[in-house]
């Protein structure tokens, strides 16, 4: 008996969700942007289940993009994270707030 | 004929240039010392290049002007304005006078400054004045001559406010700038209605030309009436004539080389040489003339009768001061132009020397300037006491010093002065007379109180001693000249300074009506009769001291003596017609235009409205990065919800 | 069978995501993220798409998570002060994410019928690396070059910006 595709999209929604609810509740930076991976697998699942329910290799093509994507998002927001941290000693948030108007 | 070239002109206004930056720059290094001989060279210089400008000028044909033309820093179509001096027989006579009597001046002041803290400024300021004031009688336009009537304003302001950390003198200075700033007003006025009848020049030799050309609009009366009046307020402002003489008597706040330079001997005669500049202007304006006559006429008697009842040795040559300037207007507003400039001369020596011997008293008094507390100083200051005699016998008239020549000989013009008003110039004359009765009077009150008699103060006169020599030297010098000077001036044919003037002048002089020898003899005659008993007089009523008859006098005539110890109450006057509702004026912009108006309602209004719009979405600014993923996330789902 | 593999990659995958964000200990965090990322590349597997799973494995649990980890030992970040506070801000976010999260449910849930319960047959090749890969090289030749450029810079960027220089003259 095999998986139908609602059940892998809720899945992947759910996994979208959760890494919103972390992107949005956390407040060090380090783990946002894990939020933000969890995010991009999220819907990187709704992509493969598509391709496969679909047939199409191309969904395939597309998570790979998204993983080539998240490499870079991840090497570039590591690098502001230790940026962020030497200017102002801390990861928090809501302690680096300097555009506060 | 056509004007030469002369590399001279600019030399003889740079030098003191020169000498004021020196001094005024390095002065604070290099010490007093420098300061004072950098002044003085460069006056004397420049009066050396003076005499031997006057001298080629002199064997040159009569009527030859220098022209020296720097460059034209005003040229277009509508204007036509260069930086030129111009050196003819007047500039000649006005440098002369000017950088004659400031090296003198300068000569005593290295010694009256002594010691002062800020020696190096003022030798840098008073040689800037001779500076502007070289640029005033030398310009070869009203431009430049404007720009040295500014800056002689500026220098006279910078002079009396010298010892500026006296508030008195600080306002002294200030008062001197904004009422000078009143006449500048109508001279500015004057010169821009010239610039734009005569195509954008004002070139001596073009207003000249235009003025004589006879062409329509300057040719026109009432214009050039308007044009003679606005320059006249200018120069009334300048030389402390009705009603803005009230400056002077303030301004000798200054230190007296000041008083004696700037406020007696040279700038407060600028206005009387500009009238004599522009005679060719003011012989077409008789109702002018006869204002410029009649404001030197009034100026004249008013300025002796508050002279009368000064107690403060240089308030008494102050006034004394602005009633000789107002003689010097009545002559040249009867058309003697020569005469005016003739009394000038004679003016700028004894006033200058009256002031210095003046100055020498308060040095040696150690700052005691009020006559009741002097007296007896002949025995103790025999040069000083014998130059003060000179000059003021010369003031009062007595022949055969300088001022009985100059003085009768404005007289005379006044009386027969051929105008179209004939019966108020000889209101004038009368004026001009009772006038010099009083000088008389009054000087002989100054000298008498102040060197003979009984010393009042035994302290200060134990303490009163000679002038050093430099002092002495200037004293004297300007006491034999105003000696001298007389012999210019003689009557008839033997009148040197008029002959001298004549190719500036002459053609503008007007012709004194026909009169017989007789008249001519009896005005001479009554010219002395009233300096003798003007001199008596005084000495009657002065002979007992400050308490004597004249105390018994002034009790006898108590309103009248009060109006004009008190000056007429001329100051208080202003105060209340002028400057109370300039001050509440002020008062009204400051607390209602400027603070409701722009403060409130133009500048804080719109910020405090920009502020109160500004805090709501300031709320989502909180620099915080949660709160802007929250909006984002909240924005996505507003838009899912909506599509 | 497939139903059951599939239960419980999913029940660990959403375990460990919430797991992610809930530790307070950045390193836990990164750990647990390792073990979803592990289970998603199962799930992949059940998709068929071997290649992928295989990447996920390699550039994600094996490259971004090692550089997570490398960040959070640099900067020694474990255990520190309190992670969450109690403040109108994160009220708000969980609100609005169950949201969110309640509109993708109820979209999942409303289109039932319309989703295919069951896969269509497939040649063998579909999810290797040929068969990926004829796309990747071929239909998709010009993007992939594209994202390796994107890497490129990526690379570049980073290193300017975790520079100390690069803020010094910022300032």
């Amino acid at each position: 008996m095999t998986t139908p595709l609602s059940w892998y999209l809720l899945l992947s929604f759910a996994l979208f969700s959760i890494g919103l609810l972390g992107l949005v509740i956390r407040r060090n930076l380090v783990v946002m942007l894990m939020a933000m991976e969890l995010m991009l697998n999220g819907s990187n699942l709704a992509l493969v289940a598509y391709s496969r329910f679909r047939g199409d290799e191309a969904g395939q093509v597309m998570a790979f993009f998204v993983m080539a994507l998240a490499a870079a998002e991840a090497a570039i927001g590591l690098a502001l994270v230790l940026a962020i941290y030497r200017h102002f000693k801390t990861l928090d948030v809501d302690r680096v707030n300097r555009l506060n108007g | 004929m056509e004007p030469k070239l002369f590399a001279a002109i600019p030399v003889i206004i740079l030098l003191p240039a020169i000498g004021a930056l020196l001094a005024g720059l390095l002065g604070k290094r290099w010490g007093d010392r420098f300061a004072a001989v950098v002044a003085n060279l460069a006056v004397f210089s420049s009066f050396g290049v003076s005499l031997y400008a006057w001298w080629f000028l002199s064997n040159d044909a009569a009527g030859m002007v220098y022209l020296y033309k720097v460059y034209p820093f005003l040229k277009s179509d509508l204007l036509d304005i260069g930086l030129d001096f111009r050196f003819d027989r007047l500039s000649a006579v006005m440098s002369l006078v000017v950088t004659g009597v400031s090296s003198l001046i300068h000569l005593y002041s290295m010694a009256y400054m002594k010691g002062d803290r800020s020696h190096a400024r003022f030798f840098s300021h008073l040689n800037m004045f001779v500076f502007f004031m070289l640029l005033l009688v030398l310009g070869a336009n009203l431009v430049v001559m404007f720009a040295g009537w500014e800056g002689v304003g500026l220098s006279s302001y910078l002079l009396i406010g010298f010892w500026y950390e006296d508030m008195e003198k600080a306002i002294a200075g200030k008062k001197a700038f904004i009422v000078n700033r009143i006449g500048d007003f109508g001279f500015l006025l004057g010169m821009l209605m010239l610039l734009m009848y005569n195509q954008g020049s004002v070139d001596f030799f073009a207003l000249e030309r235009f003025a004589n050309s006879g062409v329509p609009p300057v040719a026109n009366e009432l214009n050039m009436t308007v044009i003679c009046l606005l320059l006249f307020l200018g120069a009334a402002g300048k030389s402390a004539q009705l009603p803005l003489y009230v400056w002077l008597p303030d301004a000798m706040a200054g230190p007296t080389p000041v008083s004696a330079l700037i406020h007696a001997a040279t700038m407060v005669t600028a206005g009387v040489y500009m009238v004599a500049r522009l005679s060719f202007l003011y012989v077409h304006a008789p109702i002018a003339m006869a204002v410029v006559a009649g404001v030197g006429a009034v100026t004249a008697l008013f300025a002796a009768t508050i002279g009368l009842a000064q107690t403060d040795i240089k308030k008494v040559l102050a006034y004394s001061t602005v009633s000789q300037l107002g003689y010097m207007f009545l002559a040249v507003g009867s058309g003697a132009f020569a005469a005016g400039i003739f009394h000038l001369t004679t003016h700028a020596f004894f006033k200058a020397c009256l002031f210095l011997g003046a100055g020498s008293v308060i040095h040696a008094l150690h700052h005691q300037q009020d006559i009741r507390r002097m007296g007896g100083l002949a025995r103790k200051m025999p040069v000083t006491h014998w130059t003060f005699l000179i000059s003021t016998l010369a003031i009062a008239g007595i022949p055969p010093l300088s001022g009985f020549f100059s003085k009768d000989e404005i007289l005379t013009a006044a009386f027969l002065a051929s105008t179209p008003f004939p019966m108020v110039y000889k209101v004038f004359w009368a004026c001009g007379v009772v006038g010099a009765f009083l000088t008389a009077f009054y000087m002989m009150r100054l000298y008498w109180l102040t060197f003979r008699g009984e010393p009042r103060d035994h302290h200060a006169f134990e303490h009163a001693h000679e002038s050093p020599w430099n002092m002495g030297t200037a004293l004297v010098l300007l006491a034999g000249a105003a000696t001298v000077a007389g012999a210019l001036g003689l009557p008839g044919e033997g009148h040197l300074f008029s002959r001298w003037l004549a190719p500036v002048v002459g053609k503008y002089t007007l012709e004194p009506q026909h009169a017989s020898h007789l008249t001519h003899w009896g005005l001479i005659g009554l010219s002395v009769l009233v300096a003798v008993a003007g001199l008596s007089a005084g000495l009657l009523v002065y002979r007992s001291g400050p308490e004597g008859v004249s105390a018994r006098i002034a009790r006898a005539f108590g309103p009248l003596y009060r109006l004009v110890a008190g000056k007429y109450f001329v100051d208080e006057l202003y105060a209340l017609i002028v400057v109370r509702p300039l001050k509440a004026v002020a008062t009204f912009s400051y607390k209602v235009v400027d603070k409701v108006f722009i403060d409130l309602l133009g500048v804080n209004l719109p910020a405090w409205t920009v502020k109160g719009i500004g805090v709501l979405p300031r709320m989502f600014h909180d620099g915080n990065l949660r709160s802007y993923l929250l909006a984002v996330v909240v924005g996505v789902l507003c838009l899912w919800v909506v599509l | 069978m497939e139903q059951i593999l599939f239960a419980i990659l999913a029940a660990v995958a959403l375990v460990s995501g919430l797991a992610t964000i809930a530790w307070r200990s950045p390193l836990r965090s990164a750990f647990s993220l390792i073990i979803c990322l592990f289970a998603l590349a199962g799930i992949f597997v059940t998709l068929l798409a071997h290649f992928l799973a295989a990447m996920q494995l390699l550039v994600y649990a094996g490259a971004i998570m090692v550089l997570f980890v490398f960040v959070i030992m640099l900067l020694d970040l474990s255990e520190r002060g309190r992670e969450l506070q109690v403040s109108m801000l994160p009220v708000l976010g969980v609100l609005a994410v169950l949201a969110v999260a309640g509109k993708f449910a109820k979209t999942v849930i409303s289109s039932h019928g319309l989703l295919a319960d069951v896969p269509p047959a497939v040649p063998d090749t579909f999810g290797t690396i040929p068969g990926v890969a004829e796309l990747l090289l071929g239909q998709f030749l010009l993007p992939f070059e594209l994202v390796s450029l994107l890497l490129l810079v990526a690379v570049v960027g980073a290193v300017v910006v975790a520079r100390r220089r690069f803020w010094r003259e910022g300032k």
